[in-house]
C-alpha cells in the first residue's frame, strides 16, 4: 500500500521574498517576516525562519558557541572558587577558627581583598551560567493543544490570498511554528539547506530533507527497526536526488530557493505533531511528513519493502519510547507522594488486615513501578470513568481472554496514583481480591464468611475500589472435603448493592452471558465492552511492551517481526484475543531465537513465522526452493497415489498452491470441494493423499462419516450439547488441529439441517460450537464426498455423454433431489469422478502389490510381480459398479491368503523371492 | 560570510552580558518565584492542613464510637496546628529562597565593591 494522497495545505508563500522573510540584506516588508502563512482552526500558522545561508550559518554557529559559553563559566567558577579557597587555606590559622564562630568570622575578615574578588567572581560566573542555562532550555513555543471540538479538514481551513488580510489578525491568533520545532529537527532543516547549497542545486527539495533526516540517530534507529540501514536508504536517494538536479541549472554563488514542496512538509510536520496531541515538533514528525509529500521518496520506500503502516508505526514505536520515560517521570514523581500503608491522607479509612491476606493492593504495585504501563486503551478507561462518574458503583469489563481487561484496571491504578482520576476514585487504593486464596482450603460456606469479612471490612475502610478479575470464577464454586456447591456471587450482589464502596469486576462475554446478564449481579452492574484491537493498535501495545522482552532475552526486533507476529496471531491464533495472542508470539520468538542464534541477536519476520508454524502446524514461513519445487510437481506425487481423476487432481493442486503462496482468501478455507462419483473410484483415496502430502500425514484429517448424522439432534454431537464446553466432535477436532483437511464422508445421508451448518463455514470459514466460541475453519480445506446420483452418471456414461454434459446435467437435475442451491454454490469445485477403466484397475492393482511387496521386503522376501498377475487381478477385481473395491477383495483372497500360508508353514524364508504370475499364483524362484 | 557571523557572534555575546543583570530582575524572577510557588504547592501537598481541616469531625482510622469521635476531633486540631505551622514555615523558606534570588546581584555588587576598595 502507498502512501495516501496527501492533500495539499493552502499555504501562502511571500512572492516578494519567495518564503525567506529577508529581501536583500533586510526583513521582506511585504510579509513582515513571516515567509509563510497558513490559517488552521482560525489561526494564523506562519515560519518566521529565514531559509538563508547567513542565518542558518548563524544558528549553527550560535549552537556551538552557546556550547563553549556554557563550558567556559562552569570552568570559570570552579577556578575563581577554587583559587579562593585555596588562598583562604593558606591564609587562616585553623587552629583559631575551630575555637568559634567568632574566631572564624574574624579569620574571614582578614582575608584580603583580592581573594574576595574572586570570590564574587565565582559568583557572577555561576550565575551568568544559570541564566545561560535557564534562557537556552526554556521553550520557545509549543504546538497549539489539541482541540477536541475544532475538527476540520485541510479543504475547510481558511484560504489566504495575499498578505494584506494577515495585518488584520491579532497577535494572540499568529503562531510561530519553527518556535514549536526541536532544536534537532530545526538542525535538520539547516543541514538539508547547507547539502542543497553545497551540492550546487538550485531548489531545495522535501528530498534533501529526508536525505539530512537520515543523519539523525533517531531517524537511523527507527531504519534499523525496519531492517533497513539508513547508509542503504542514502545509497537509493542519491540517484533520485541527482535526477532533480540535471533539470535546472543553478549559476555559481546564487543561493537555493526553498520550494512549495519543502514548505508544504515543514508545515505538514506541525499538523501531523497537533493530531498526535504532541507539544512539539520533532524529527520524527519531518520524516513523516517528508515522506508523505514526495511521490519519489515513496516510490524509494516502497522499492525497499516500507509502506505507509511500516513508516507510520516504526515512528510511533519510537514515539512510544519517548512517552513511556517522560510517563515514568511524572510517574514516579506523583508516587513519591503517596502513603505507602494504604491510609488516605486525611487518615479516615480503616486499616484491611483481613482484606490483606486475600488480596493485591495494585495501587501500592502501581507506586513502586511493578505494573506495566497501559497503552491505546485511553477510550475504555475514560469509558469506565463515565460511569462511575455517573455514579455508578459497580463496573464489569467484559472482553474475550487477552482483549486487555486487565490491562485496563491496571491503567486505572496508574491514573489513581497520578491523581488523574474522577473525584470519587481519588485518594483511594485499589484492591485486587485472589478469588484463589479466597476458596483456598475451605468449605463454600466458609468461603462465604470469609467474603461477607472481607465486604464489611471494605465499606468500613471507605479507601477501597475492589477489584475483581475473572468475577465468573465466584459463581457455582465448589470446594473443600465436605463437598457441597454454593454460589458466592448472590453473597456478593447483595452487598455489592448496598453502593458503599466501588467494584471493579471483569469476565469474557461467554461468561457475562451465562453466570452474570439474567442473575442478581445483571442489575448492579454496568458493563463497559472491552473490544479486541485492530492489528495496528496492537502493535503499538507490543512496541511498548518490546523493551522488556528485548531486555529479558537479550535479543533485538525488528519492526517487521512485530508485524508479522501481531498478523499471524490474528489469522492462526484464535484462542486468545490481540494482543495476549501477539504478546505470547513475541516472547517465544525472542526465546527461540536468543536458543537459537544467541544474545544480541536480531529477531526477524521469519524467526516469528517459524514459531507460529511450529505452534499450529501452519505453514507461514516463507516458501523454501526445495518446498517450492515440491509444490510444482504436486501433481505428479498423487498421482503415485491417486490413479487418474486428473480433473480433481489438477484441481486440488492448485487449490494448495493457492494456499501456500498465500493468495487467497483468508476469510473462507483455504477450498471446499464436492467429490462425486461411484464407490471406489478414489475419492477418499485422494482426500488421504492430500492429507499426507500437504498436511503432513493422514492424521491430519478430520473424518466424518456422514452416515452418522441421520437426524437433527445429531447438529449436537457436531458443535456440542448446550451447556457442555469442548464436546463438539467437529468443533473440538478443528479446534484442536486447525490446519487439517475436513472430510465429509457420504454428505448425502445427512440430514438437511445440518448441511445448512456447513453452509457458514464454506462461506465465512468460522463456525460457533454451542460454548459460543467461535471456532477458526480458514485453514481448512474442506471435501464433501457422495455418490448421489451416480446410477445417472454410470447410465449416462454408458449412453456415451461426456463429462462435462454429465455434470451440467447432474447439477440441475439428480443432484437437487439431494442438496440445495446455495449448498451447492459454495463449493469451489464440483468434480466428478470417473469410473475406472481396466487400465485404471490394471494400475491400481500394481499399487496395492506394492505395499505387499514393501511388507514381504520387510520379512526379507523378495518379490517379483509379472504382468499376468495384473491383469489376472483386473480380470477379477473389476466391477463396473464397484470400482476399485473388489480388487481390494480380490487381492486379499487370491494373494495375501496364498502368502499367509506360505509364511506359517515355513515355505518362505528370509532371502527367498518369489514371483506373484498368471492366475495369482505365487512360486519360489530362488 | 564567516566573519558576518563571528562580528554577530561577539556583539551578541557582549549584548547578552549587558542584558543579563535585566533579565535576572525580569524572566529571571519569574522564574524564580513560579520556582517557589511549586515548592510551596509541594509543601502544601505534603502537610495538607486544609484537607485535615475538612475532615476535622470525621474520626481517624473509622473509629465511629464518640469515644473515638473525641479523641480524633483532638488529634486532628494538634494535627491541624502543626501542620498549618509547619506550612507557615515552608512558606518563609519559599520567601527566603526568592529574597536571595532579588537580594544576589546587590549583595555581589556590594561585595565586589568593598574588595575592590579594600586592595
Amino acid at each position: 500500500m502507498l502512501f495516501e494522497k496527501k492533500q495539499p495545505l493552502n499555504l501562502l508563500i511571500c512572492p516578494s521574498c519567495k518564503g525567506t522573510g529577508i529581501v536583500g540584506m533586510s526583513g521582506c516588508s511585504e510579509c513582515r517576516g513571516k515567509s509563510v502563512g497558513y490559517r488552521p482552526r482560525q489561526k494564523l500558522l506562519h515560519w518566521s525562519f529565514p531559509l538563508t545561508r547567513y542565518n542558518l550559518a548563524l544558528l549553527k554557529a550560535k549552537r556551538i558557541f552557546n556550547k563553549i559559553r556554557r563550558i567556559t563559566f562552569v570552568v570559570l567558577w570552579l577556578n575563581a572558587w577554587g583559587w579562593f579557597g585555596f588562598l583562604i587555606y593558606k591564609k587562616v590559622i585553623w587552629a583559631d577558627v575551630i575555637k568559634g564562630p567568632e574566631y572564624m568570622w574574624n579569620a574571614l575578615n582578614n582575608v584580603e581583598g583580592s581573594s574576595w574578588i574572586l570570590f564574587w567572581l565565582g559568583v557572577i560566573f555561576i550565575s551568568y551560567w544559570t541564566y545561560r542555562v535557564i534562557t537556552e532550555r526554556k521553550i520557545k513555543g509549543e504546538v497549539e493543544k489539541y482541540s477536541y471540538d475544532v475538527q476540520m479538514t485541510a479543504a475547510e481551513n481558511q484560504i489566504l490570498t495575499d498578505w494584506k488580510q494577515i495585518e488584520k489578525i491579532s497577535g494572540r491568533q499568529s503562531l510561530n511554528i519553527s518556535s514549536s520545532f526541536t532544536d534537532e529537527a530545526l538542525a535538520a532543516v539547516g543541514e538539508a539547506y547547507e547539502m542543497a547549497d553545497r551540492n550546487g542545486y538550485k531548489i531545495l527539495e522535501v528530498e534533501h530533507l529526508f536525505f539530512a533526516l537520515l543523519s539523525f540517530n533517531r531517524i537511523g534507529n527507527i531504519f534499523v527497526r525496519l531492517g533497513i540501514p539508513a547508509s542503504v536508504i542514502k545509497k537509493y536517494l542519491l540517484p533520485i536526488l541527482e535526477n532533480k538536479k540535471g533539470k535546472v541549472e543553478k549559476r555559481i554563488g546564487e543561493a537555493p530557493l526553498v520550494s512549495p514542496d519543502f514548505f508544504q512538509a515543514l508545515f505538514g510536520a506541525y499538523e501531523e505533531s497537533y493530531s498526535a496531541h504532541q507539544e512539539y515538533v520533532s524529527v520524527t514528525e519531518l520524516l513523516v511528513a517528508a515522506a508523505k509529500q514526495s511521490e519519489m521518496l515513496q516510490e524509494m520506500l516502497y522499492d525497499v519493502g516500507i509502506e505507509k503502516n511500516k513508516l507510520v508505526n516504526a515512528v510511533e514505536w519510537a514515539r512510544i519510547g519517548e512517552r513511556l520515560y517522560r510517563r515514568y517521570v511524572t510517574h514516579s514523581r506523583s508516587a513519591s507522594h503517596r502513603s505507602k500503608s494504604g491510609m488516605d491522607k486525611a487518615m479516615t479509612a480503616l486499616a484491611t488486615p483481613y482484606l490483606n491476606n486475600f488480596s493485591d493492593d495494585m495501587t501500592l504495585l502501581a507506586q513502586y513501578g511493578r505494573l506495566e504501563f497501559c497503552v491505546a486503551r485511553d477510550k475504555v478507561i475514560e469509558e469506565v470513568f463515565r460511569a462511575v462518574e455517573g455514579g455508578g458503583e459497580n463496573v464489569v469489563l467484559v472482553g474475550e481472554h487477552g482483549a486487555g481487561k486487565r490491562s485496563v484496571v491496571e491503567g486505572i491504578a496508574e491514573k489513581m496514583i497520578n491523581e488523574d482520576v474522577p473525584s470519587r476514585l481519588r485518594d483511594k487504593r485499589l484492591v485486587r481480591l485472589s478469588v484463589s486464596s479466597l476458596l483456598s482450603g475451605t468449605t463454600p460456606a466458609g468461603a462465604i464468611e470469609r467474603l461477607l469479612h472481607i465486604l464489611n471490612e471494605i465499606s468500613n475502610a471507605r479507601n477501597v475500589v475492589l477489584f475483581i478479575h475473572n468475577i465468573h470464577e465466584m459463581s457455582g464454586v465448589s470446594a473443600g472435603e465436605e463437598g457441597g456447591s454454593l454460589d458466592l456471587s448472590d453473597t456478593l450482589a447483595e452487598r455489592l448493592k448496598t453502593g458503599r464502596f466501588i467494584t471493579i469486576a471483569t469476565t469474557t462475554p461467554e461468561f457475562y452471558a451465562k453466570n452474570i446478564s439474567g442473575t442478581s449481579l445483571s442489575n448492579i452492574f454496568t458493563k463497559v465492552d472491552v473490544k479486541e484491537l485492530t492489528e495496528d493498535e496492537a502493535i503499538q501495545v507490543v512496541e511498548s511492551k518490546i523493551g522488556l522482552v528485548e531486555y529479558k532475552n537479550k535479543v533485538f526486533f525488528a519492526y517487521n517481526a512485530i508485524e508479522k507476529a501481531v498478523q499471524l496471531a490474528s489469522r492462526y491464533l484464535h484462542e486468545v484475543c490481540l494482543p495476549g495472542s501477539a504478546l505470547e508470539v513475541i516472547n517465544e520468538s525472542a526465546a527461540h531465537v536468543r536458543n537459537k542464534k544467541g544474545n544480541e541477536s536480531l529477531v526477524t519476520a521469519e524467526d516469528v513465522a517459524k514459531v507460529v508454524s511450529d505452534k499450529t502446524g501452519i505453514p507461514v514461513t516463507s516458501v523454501t526452493a526445495d518446498e517450492s519445487g515440491k509444490l510444482m510437481k504436486l501433481e505428479q506425487e498423487m498421482h503415485k497415489r491417486v490413479i487418474g481423476q486428473e480433473e480433481a487432481v489438477g484441481l486440488i493442486a492448485n487449490a494448495l498452491r493457492r494456499a501456500r503462496a498465500q493468495i487467497r482468501s483468508t476469510n473462507r478455507p483455504i477450498a471446499n470441494f464436492l467429490f462425486l462419483g461411484p464407490t471406489g473410484v478414489g475419492k477418499t483415496e485422494l482426500a488421504k493423499t492430500i492429507s499426507t502430502v500437504y498436511f503432513g500425514g493422514e492424521d491430519m484429517m478430520v473424518r466424518l462419516d456422514m452416515s452418522e448424522y441421520q437426524d437433527k439432534t445429531s447438529v449436537y454431537r457436531l458443535i456440542g450439547a448446550p451447556g457442555e464446553k469442548g464436546s463438539g466432535i467437529l468443533t473440538e477436532a478443528v479446534r484442536r488441529q486447525p490446519f487439517s483437511l475436513l472430510l465429509l464422508d457420504e454428505i448425502e445421508k445427512a440430514d438437511p439441517n445440518i448441511l445448512n451448518l456447513f453452509l457458514q463455514v464454506m462461506d465465512d470459514g468460522r463456525l460457533t460450537d454451542s460454548s459460543g466460541q467461535v471456532i477458526d475453519f480458514t485453514n481448512v480445506i474442506l471435501i464433501a464426498t457422495s455418490n448421489a446420483g451416480t446410477t445417472y452418471v454410470q447410465e449416462q456414461m454408458r449412453a456415451g455423454l461426456s463429462s462435462e454434459a454429465i455434470k451440467e446435467r447432474l447439477l440441475h437435475g439428480e443432484l437437487k433431489q439431494n442438496f440445495r442451491p446455495e449448498f451447492l454454490n459454495r463449493f469451489d469445485g464440483i468434480v466428478l469422478f470417473k469410473p475406472l477403466a481396466y487400465d485404471d484397475v490394471k494400475k491400481i492393482a500394481a499399487l496395492m502389490l506394492q505395499r505387499i511387496t514393501k511388507e514381504l521386503e520387510e520379512k526379507g522376501i523378495e518379490t517379483v510381480i509379472e504382468d499376468e498377475a495384473l491383469d489376472f487381478l483386473a480380470g477379477v477385481g473389476f466391477d463396473p459398479e464397484f470400482g476399485a473395491r473388489p480388487l481390494r477383495r480380490a487381492i486379499q483372497e487370491r494373494i495375501e491368503n496364498q502368502l499367509a500360508e506360505m509364511l506359517l508353514s515355513n515355505k518362505l524364508k528370509r532371502r527367498d523371492k518369489i514371483a506373484i504370475g498368471r492366475g495369482g499364483y505365487i512360486r519360489v524362484i530362488n | 560570510m564567516f566573519f558576518l557571523v563571528l562580528q554577530r557572534l561577539f556583539f551578541g555575546a557582549v549584548i547578552d552580558i549587558l542584558y543579563f543583570p535585566i533579565w535576572w530582575y525580569i524572566g529571571g524572577t519569574k522564574h524564580a518565584a513560579i520556582w517557589c510557588l511549586q515548592l510551596l504547592k509541594k509543601g502544601n501537598d505534603t502537610l495538607a492542613p486544609a484537607l485535615w481541616l475538612q475532615n476535622i469531625f470525621v474520626p481517624m482510622y473509622g473509629q465511629y464510637d464518640w469515644q473515638g469521635r473525641i479523641i480524633s476531633f483532638l488529634v486532628r486540631s494538634a494535627q491541624v496546628f502543626v501542620r498549618s505551622l509547619a506550612l507557615v514555615l515552608w512558606l518563609a523558606v519559599c520567601w527566603l529562597l526568592l529574597l536571595i534570588w532579588l537580594a544576589m546581584p546587590l549583595v555581589t555588587a556590594y561585595g565586589l565593591l568593598k574588595s575592590v576598595i579594600k586592595l
